[in-house]
C-alpha cells in the first residue's frame, strides 16, 4: 500500500472513531492494535499475531509512559487545583474587582483576569468557558451589560490562559514536542502581555463607541491606602509564587519538571500563613482552629482534582504516544514528512497550510487530541523548514505559534467547540449567531498576534533566549 | 441486590482512583525530596526516580475505570448530540461494547505476557537496569486495569441512561464542570462567613 | 528458477544524524548492494519500536535485525558486558573467540545470531566542569561532585564514590547549564556534537570501556536464510567491524586533539593501572551476581574476559 493510503487510512479511522463518540484514548487504542496486528504480526496464526501486536504496543507504552518527562502534567495541575481549593485564587480574583473601582465595563476586565486564571488552573477553556458562562453572564446581564460585552471577553480567555504561565497546555505541548518546557514557558510571557492589552483596548473601545454596552453602577469606593494593603495582601504573594516557579527554572535551582512541586509546596505554605499563622496572631482563635479541616479538605481536593485530569491526559498519552511509533513503523510519517519538504513551497505556506488544519481539527476535538495528533507531524515538518533562526528557537516559536492556532481554532465561527459550549450555558434566547459576533473581535486580536508573532518572531523568543541560546 | 453489588463495586472504583490521587500527591513529596537533596550535595533514594516513573503507569490504570463510570473520559458528544434520542441511545451501546470487546482483548493479551515475564527470569527492566526490576512489575497493571474498563463499558451498555448523554461538547468537561461547581456549592454552604461574591 | 529476494526488516535505537546510525545504515546499503536479488534489509524509521524495547522484539520476530548496543539487553544476557567493558578491539575479540562465545549465548538465551561487534575504538572518559581532584590512593576524587549516571558505567562510577544523578541525555545540557550537574561520562566521540564541551572543561584522561553497538538477527530468521544470503550478511558485518573501528578511533583521535585545542584539559589518574581495574572488575561482579542470581553457568566468563580484555 502506498504511504498516502496508509497514513488515510489510519487518521481516517481515529478521526472517524472519534467523531462517533468513542473515548478519544481508545480510539487510538483500537487503531493502533489493528495496525499492529498487521506490521508487527508475522507468524500466520492470528492468536500469536495478536500476541506479537499487542505486546510490541505493550513494551512501547511502558517507555512511552513511566518517563519522568511526565511529570510536568500532573504537578501543574497539582499547584493549580491547590491554588483554587486553598480559596487563595479566589482571594486574589476578588481584590483584582475591588481595585477596579468604578472603571467603566469593569466586569468585562474582571471576566478577562478571572477567566485566565480559572482556565490556567483547571487546564482547560471549555470547563472555564462553561464555568463562566454560567456565572457571569447572568450577573453581567443583570447589571445591564450587553452580551457581546460578557461572552466575548469569557470566549478570548482561553488564549490568554494558554499563554500565561504556568500553562498547563504549554507543558503538555512541551512535553510531547520534547522541548525545553521552562523556555516555552518564558515565551509565552510577552505575548501574553500584548493579547491581555489587545484585550483592554478592545473592551475600552467597545464600551466607548457604545454607551450602553455596559453602563456604569454605583460601587463602594475603597480608599486608596486600602487598595494598596490589599493589593499586598492579596495580589502580591499569589503572583510571587507563580514568579517564583519560574526563578527556579531559570536559576536551574529545579528543572522545568520539577519546579511544579516547589509551586505546589509555596502555595500549601501560603495557606498555612494567610489561613493559620495572620489569624491567630491577630488573635482570631476561632477562624485559626477552622483552619485546619479546611486545609485537609483543600489537599484532598486539589490531589483529587489533579489525579483526574493526570488520569484522563495519560489514558490519552498511552494511545497517541503509540500511534505515533505506529505511524513511524507504517513509514506513513516519514514518508509524509520527506513528501511535504520536497515541495519548492516556503516554509510560510507551510505554516499556514498547518494552521489551516488545526482550525479544522479544532471544531470537534479538545486541545489534548489535537496536539497528541499534530505534533508527531508537525514538529519533524517544522524542523525541516529553515526560518532563518536557530532550531532550538524555531521550535519555541512555533510552540507558540500552535498554541495560540489551537485556541482560535477553538472559537472561529461557524464551527468551533467553545462556541457550541457557550450556547450550552449561555441564558436561554441567546442566537448563536450572537455568540459569533461576541467572539470575531476576541478572535482577530488572536489572529493580529500570531501575525505579529510570525513577522517578529522575537516578541516570544527574546524573553525565553535572554541569556543566549 | 443488583444494585447492591453495583454501589459497592462503585466504592471499590472510588478506593482505586482515591489511591491514584494520593499517588499524585506522594509525586510531589518525592520530587521535593530529590530535588532538595541534589541541591544540597545530599544523596538520596534512587528508587525514588523509578518510584516517580512507574506511577504514571499505576495512576493511569487504577483512575480509568472509575472515570470511565463518571463519564469522565475524553469523548466528542456531536454525532450524539446532534441525532435523535432513540439513534444516540442505540449509537452509545455500541460504542461502549466496542469498548468493552477492545478493552477485554488487551486484558487477556497482556495477561498472556505478564505470565510469560513471571516465569522468565531474565526479562528485567533494561532502562532502569541498575535495580532489580522484573518486567512483570510494570505489566501487571494492564490486565487489571484494562480487565476492570471492560467491565465499566459493558455496563453502560445495560444501563438505563446510556454513556453518551446527547449534550454537545467534550465529556470530560462537562464532568470537571459539574464537579466544579458542586464543590463552590459545597464551599459555601461550609463557609461561616459567606462575604465577597 | 532463481528463488525470490529475502526482504528482512531492520530497527535502529538512535536519531539519524549520530555516527552509530549513520555506521549502520551504511552497512546495510553494502548488504543491499551485494545481496540484490538475493536478500534485501527494509530499515524501519526511528522511534518505530522503542530503543529498550528492539532486542526484545527481534528475540521475538517481529521484526528481524537490529543494530543496537549490547548493554541494552544485559539484563537477558549478562556476559553482554563483556562487550561494553572490552579493552580489545572487535577484531582482537573475533580471533580470540570471544564473539562466538557470544554468539553462542545469544543462540541459547535469546533466540539471535549475534553477528557482529560493530562499534570498537570508540571509548568513555570522565568530563568535568572543575579540574578533578585526585586522592593519596592516586584515585579521582569525586566527593562533592554532581555526576550524571548511566547503567553502563554507574556501578564504577559508585565504586569511586560519587553521587550520581539519572538525567536522559537530551535533558544533561541543561543540567550542566544550570548546575543541576557539573560532570559526566560520555563517548571520547561525540561530546562536541551534543555542544556539551562548553560546559565541561576538563577530563579524566584515562578511556575505560567502549561501545558496544552491534547487529544480531532473530534466530529463526537466520537459519531459514539461504547460505548464499547468510554469507553476505555475516561476511559483510566482519568486513565492518574493522572498517568502523578505524573510522570510529579515528573520529575520536580528531576530537579529542580539537578539544585540547580548543582549551580542555585532560588529567591523567596517578594510579591509572587501579583505576583501569576498577572499572572493570565492578562490571564483572556485577556480571557475576545476575549469573548467580539467575543460576546460570558462568563457565564462559573467564573465556570472554580473557578475549575482550586484551
Ligand atoms: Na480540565
Ligand atoms: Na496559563
Amino acid at each position: 500500500m502506498e504511504w498516502y493510503w496508509t497514513l488515510a487510512l489510519l487518521l481516517g479511522s481515529i478521526l472517524f472513531l472519534m467523531f462517533i463518540g468513542l473515548p478519544v484514548g481508545l480510539a487510538f487504542i483500537l487503531v493502533n492494535t489493528v495496525a499492529a496486528v498487521v506490521l508487527f504480526g508475522r507468524f500466520g496464526d492470528l492468536d500469536i499475531n495478536m500476541l506479537e501486536g499487542i505486546h510490541q504496543l505493550t513494551d512501547n507504552a511502558f517507555a512511552n509512559i513511566t518517563i519522568f518527562a511526565i511529570v510536568p502534567i500532573p504537578m501543574f495541575l497539582l499547584m493549580g487545583e491547590m491554588f483554587f481549593h486553598t480559596g487563595l485564587a479566589n482571594k486574589m480574583f476578588n481584590a483584582v474587582e475591588q481595585l477596579m473601582g468604578r472603571v467603566p465595563a469593569r466586569l468585562s476586565y474582571v471576566t478577562v483576569a478571572g477567566g485566565t486564571v480559572f482556565a490556567t488552573l483547571s487546564g482547560s477553556s471549555m470547563g472555564s468557558t462553561a464555568l463562566l458562562g454560567t456565572l457571569m453572564i447572568p450577573e453581567m446581564s443583570e447589571r445591564g451589560y450587553k452580551k457581546k460585552m460578557s461572552i466575548g471577553p469569557i470566549l478570548g480567555t482561553g488564549g490568554l490562559a494558554m499563554l500565561i504561565p504556568p500553562s498547563a497546555l504549554a507543558v503538555l505541548l512541551g512535553t510531547l514536542a520534547e522541548l525545553d518546557i521552562g523556555r516555552l514557558l518564558i515565551a509565552g510571557i510577552i505575548p501574553g502581555l500584548i493579547l491581555a492589552s489587545f484585550y483592554i483596548v478592545l473592551i475600552f473601545v467597545q464600551a466607548t463607541l457604545d454607551k450602553d454596552a455596559a453602563p456604569a453602577y454605583d460601587v463602594v469606593q475603597v480608599p486608596l491606602a486600602k487598595r494598596l494593603a490589599l493589593v499586598m495582601t492579596d495580589v502580591v504573594p499569589m503572583i510571587s509564587v507563580i514568579v517564583m516557579v519560574i526563578l527556579l527554572i531559570m536559576f536551574g535551582i529545579a528543572t522545568p519538571s520539577e519546579s511544579a512541586a516547589y509551586g505546589s509546596l509555596g502555595v500549601i505554605l501560603l495557606s498555612i500563613i494567610y489561613l493559620f499563622i495572620v489569624p491567630l496572631l491577630r488573635g482570631d482563635v476561632a477562624a485559626a482552629k477552622a483552619f485546619w479541616p479546611q486545609f485537609g479538605r483543600a489537599l484532598w481536593r486539589s490531589m483529587w482534582g489533579a489525579g483526574r485530569v493526570t488520569v484522563i491526559a495519560i489514558f490519552i498519552l498511552f494511545g497517541s504516544s503509540l500511534f505515533s511509533n505506529v505511524l513511524a513503523a507504517s513509514q506513513a510519517s516519514v514518508s509524509l514528512i520527506e513528501w511535504v519538504t520536497s515541495f519548492d513551497v516556503s516554509g510560510y505556506a507551510l505554516l499556514v497550510i498547518m494552521f489551516g488544519v488545526l482550525l479544522l481539527l479544532g471544531m470537534f476535538m479538545d486541545q489534548f487530541a489535537m496536539m497528541l495528533l499534530t505534533v508527531p507531524i508537525f514538529f519533524p515538518i517544522v524542523q525541516g523548514i529553515d526560518f532563518g533562526m536557530p532550531m532550538n528557537m524555531q521550535m519555541i516559536w512555533f510552540a507558540v505559534i500552535m498554541l495560540l492556532a489551537m485556541e482560535i481554532s477553538f472559537t472561529t465561527p461557524p464551527f468551533g467547540l467553545l462556541l457550541f459550549v457557550m450556547q450550552g450555558v449561555a441564558p436561554p434566547g441567546t442566537r448563536f449567531s450572537e455568540i459569533c459576533m461576541a467572539a470575531l473581535p476576541f478572535m482577530m486580536c488572536a489572529m493580529l498576534l500570531v501575525a505579529l508573532i510570525v513577522i517578529f518572531p522575537s516578541i516570544a523568543l527574546w524573553l525565553p533566549f535572554l541569556g543566549g541560546g | 441486590m443488583l444494585s447492591l453489588v453495583d454501589r459497592i463495586w462503585e466504592k471499590f472504583l472510588w478506593c482505586l482512583m482515591a489511591l491514584a490521587s494520593l499517588y499524585v500527591g506522594l509525586i510531589m513529596v518525592a520530587i521535593i525530596y530529590m530535588t532538595t537533596s541534589r541541591a544540597m550535595g545530599w544523596s538520596y533514594n534512587p528508587m525514588t526516580f523509578t518510584f516517580i516513573e512507574y506511577g504514571f503507569l499505576y495512576i493511569m490504570f487504577l483512575g480509568s475505570p472509575w472515570l470511565i463510570r463518571t463519564r469522565s473520559h475524553v469523548y466528542i458528544e456531536m454525532l450524539t448530540a446532534a441525532v435523535p434520542d432513540k439513534v444516540r441511545i442505540l449509537l452509545s451501546r455500541l460504542i461502549c461494547l466496542t469498548g468493552a470487546a477492545v478493552c477485554l482483548i488487551w486484558a487477556w493479551y497482556t495477561f498472556r505476557i505478564f505470565l510469560e515475564q513471571w516465569d522468565d527470569p531474565m526479562a528485567f527492566d533494561e532502562l532502569r537496569a541498575q535495580f532489580d526490576l522484573r518486567l512483570w512489575v510494570s505489566t501487571a497493571i494492564f490486565p487489571i486495569g484494562f480487565l476492570l474498563m471492560s467491565i465499566e463499558f459493558l455496563r453502560f451498555v445495560f444501563t438505563a441512561e446510556p454513556m453518551h448523554t446527547g449534550l454537545a461538547g467534550v465529556a470530560s468537561d462537562r464532568a470537571e464542570l459539574e464537579e466544579t461547581k458542586r464543590t463552590l456549592i459545597a464551599e459555601q454552604s461550609t463557609s461561616s462567613k459567606a462575604g465577597g461574591q | 528458477t532463481q528463488a525470490a529476494e529475502t526482504k528482512l526488516t531492520m530497527i535502529h535505537p538512535f536519531p539519524g544524524f549520530l555516527q552509530y546510525t549513520k555506521n549502520c545504515l551504511n552497512l546495510v546499503a553494502v548488504i543491499n548492494q551485494r545481496g540484490k536479488g538475493v536478500v534485501n534489509i527494509e530499515m524501519l524509521p526511528f522511534n518505530s519500536i522503542k530503543m529498550f524495547q528492539q532486542p526484545t522484539a527481534v528475540s521475538k520476530g517481529r521484526v528481524d535485525l537490529v543494530c543496537t548496543p549490547a548493554a541494552f539487553y544485559a539484563r537477558a544476557i549478562p556476559e553482554n558486558e563483556a562487550i561494553s567493558t572490552a579493552s580489545s578491539s572487535a577484531m582482537q575479540a573475533r580471533a580470540a573467540g570471544g564473539t562466538a562465545i557470544i554468539d553462542g549465548l545469544h543462540q541459547k538465551h535469546f533466540n539471535t545470531k549475534y553477528l557482529g561487534w560493530t562499534s570498537s575504538g570508540n571509548r568513555f572518559r570522565i568530563y568535568m566542569k572543575d579540574a578533578p581532584k585526585f586522592g593519596s590512593d592516586g584515585l579521582p576524587d569525586f566527593a562533592g561532585v554532581k555526576m550524571r549516571d548511566n547503567p553502563i558505567y554507574g556501578a564504577f562510577l559508585k565504586a569511586l564514590k560519587a553521587t550520581t544523578h539519572n538525567l536522559p541525555s537530551s535533558a544533561v545540557f541543561s543540567a550542566l547549564e544550570k548546575g543541576v550537574v557539573d560532570s559526566s561520562a560520555w563517548a571520547t566521540l561525540g561530546l562536541q556534537g551534543l555542544k556539551w564541551d562548553k560546559f565541561l572543561r576538563h577530563a579524566v584522561a584515562e578511556e575505560f570501556y567502549q561501545t558496544d553497538i552491534g547487529w544480531m538477527m532473530n534466530l529463526d530468521k537466520w537459519n531459514k536464510l539461504s547460505p548464499a544470503a547468510q554469507k553476505i550478511i555475516q561476511g559483510a558485518v566482519i568486513e565492518f567491524e574493522a572498517l568502523n573501528y578505524y573510522i570510529l578511533s579515528g573520529m575520536a583521535g580528531v576530537e579529542k586533539a580539537t578539544l585540547m585545542k580548543e582549551g580542555m584539559k585532560f588529567h591523567a589518574v596517578p594510579a591509572a593501572d587501579k583505576f583501569l581495574k576498577m572499572a572493570i572488575d565492578s562490571a564483572y561482579d556485577r556480571m557475576d551476581g545476575r549469573l548467580g542470581k539467575a543460576g546460570r553457568d558462568k563457565s564462559s566468563v573467564s573465556k570472554l574476559r580473557a578475549a575482550f580484555q586484551q
